[in-house]
């Protein structure tokens, strides 16, 4: 499906969507589907997503189960970081409305550092670096303590040799400890810090190459 | 104690418009300790996604009420399920298993995207149409880490091309729902009038003989298989076609009569069949009892 083919798709979903959530409308999706036949079966799926749940053996249910247990504990510990991380520029800030838009730490770890001095977005950034996920980043951005020499020392020579940024630079945002700080401008519990350098590796959505390859820098 | 917001004489659209206004108006200062408190207290039909996206977008990103209102948007109850994600999580679960997917990597990659264009200008539709923007975005995610066609993918997860398209892989995975509740006899003659309404609104003629053989009979017949002596399944019924088709087709109508349940402003339902409304799914998306009684 072209990007046209799923703009077009995604609007007829929302108002399939609208006339149900608004105005209990279930009809729409008859119409709809008539007018436009391609994608007959895609919006009376969406339209039996929004009221029922389909049924499925137990032992798929459980799979299913158990691997949304692992994103739900992916959120909790470093999924919502990546909505900061991301949305957290100067300019996003500057035009939202104001309620305490200078937090602590703003500004003060590697990943603001780079987000500054690419002016990139943070999957932008990840995305030419190697053997890296944003949950990777943001985690060696936040725990550097736990995070061996010479990983570090790879990061920011990637970061340099990518951006021509000083390796200096930025391995001084990686041997600061910004957990403190963090913490203390935090109401309410996060979920538990890394210890190690394997249990960051363990939350960092790694493929198992990658993280082997993160594993032999220890 | 909350008042009901006044509804009468306005289009759905616009009214759906202005009950999000308002219940948006109705939070606490977004900078407050009442907005995290309210963010714990309210009920999923006092707070709608719409409004909580709006809210988050006011929000600077870092923040702690940020940080709530995602923690409330993405909530996942104890019982398992999510809040607000049930259309998309269903969504993705279908499609791991359609292309042979890895369920947990398919659904952690659209939430990471939606997590990373919210607050941007293409979180401003999901002020609107929260969960078309979560299906798009699990689809530009997949696009994004494995190309437009999968040719990305490593090869031990690639779909292998089947020469016969008449297989479905939902096929030996989707079960018909379970269909049985204590009624009283005034139930029924309620919902089966609802039901013959929704058969006669149903165009599609395949979906309305499969609508009318599920519905009508004493117990909710199997689609395939053996069953006991004097029933037949519903392939017996509907020779030309498969398994998956009168699956689908059942869906979709247990949808519409679902549907025509919940929106209907006169049946007071008893709390066994509210109950079992309940359990057939995304009920996030429905519009509550409570509101609907106050546009009676």
């Amino acid at each position: 499906m072209n990007e046209n083919r799923t703009e077009l798709l995604t609007q007829l979903l929302a108002q399939i969507e609208c006339a149900w959530t608004d105005g209990q409308d279930r009809t729409l999706v008859f119409k709809l589907a008539q007018q436009h036949p391609e994608f007959s079966e895609e919006l009376h799926e969406f339209f039996a997503d929004l009221v029922v749940d389909p049924a499925y053996p137990d032992e798929v249910t459980n799979r299913f189960l158990e691997a949304e247990d692992r994103v739900a504990e992916w959120l909790n510990q470093s999924g919502f970081d990546v909505a900061s991380s991301v949305a957290a520029s100067p300019k996003d800030t500057s035009t939202s409305t104001s309620v305490d838009a200078a937090t602590p730490e703003y500004g003060s770890n590697l990943i603001m550092f780079l987000k500054r001095q690419t002016k990139n977005a943070l999957p932008n950034i990840v995305r030419r670096l190697e053997n890296m996920t944003s949950e990777y980043l943001i985690l060696v951005s936040r725990h550097p303590q736990v995070v061996p020499e010479r990983a570090k020392e790879f990061i920011a020579k990637q970061i340099e040799d990518v951006w021509g940024i000083s390796f200096g630079d930025s391995f001084h945002f990686l041997t600061a400890n910004p957990h403190a700080v963090r913490a203390a401008s935090r109401s309410s519990p996060f979920g538990p810090e890394p210890r190690t350098f394997e249990e960051l590796l363990k939350r960092s959505d790694l493929s198992k190459e990658q993280m082997s390859f993160w594993l032999n820098l220890h | 104690m909350e008042q009901p917001i006044e509804t009468e004489g306005e289009s759905p659209l616009l009214m759906g418009q202005r009950v999000y206004e308002e219940r948006y108006q109705r939070l606490p200062a977004l900078d407050s300790d009442e907005y995290l408190a309210y963010l714990e207290s309210a009920t999923t039909a006092d707070l709608p996604p719409q409004v909580l996206v709006r809210a988050y977008r006011q929000l600077p990103p870092k923040s702690t009420a940020a940080e709530a209102t995602l923690r409330r948007l993405f909530r996942r109850f104890p019982n398992k399920r999510w809040e607000y994600l049930g259309p998309m999580v269903s969504y993705a679960r279908r499609q791991s298993l359609i292309m042979k997917l890895d369920h947990e990597d398919l659904l952690s990659e659209g939430l990471r995207r939606i997590l990373e264009v919210l607050h941007g200008e293409r979180g401003k539709f999901a002020e609107r149409s929260w969960h078309a923007f979560c299906q798009h975005e699990l689809i530009e995610a997949w696009r994004e880490k494995h190309g437009r066609r999968g040719e990305r993918k490593p090869k031990e997860q690639q779909v292998e091309a089947s020469d016969d398209d008449s297989i479905d892989p939902l096929d030996s995975c989707l079960e018909v729902p379970r269909w049985h509740v204590s009624l009283r006899p005034n139930d029924v003659n309620k919902i089966e009038k609802v039901a013959e309404q929704v058969l006669a609104s149903i165009p599609d003629e395949f979906v309305k003989q499969v609508a009318r053989e599920a519905w009508f009979m004493n117990s909710r017949p199997k689609v395939s298989g053996k069953i006991a002596d004097g029933d037949r399944p519903l392939t017996s019924l509907f020779p030309g076609k498969k398994r998956h088709q009168i699956m689908r087709a059942l869906r979709r109508a247990d949808a519409q009569l679902v549907a025509a349940l919940h929106a209907d402003p006169t049946l007071d339902l008893g709390r066994d069949i509210e109950t079992w409304l309940q359990q057939q799914g995304a009920n996030s998306t429905r519009p509550s009892r409570k509101a609907k009684e106050t546009r009676k």
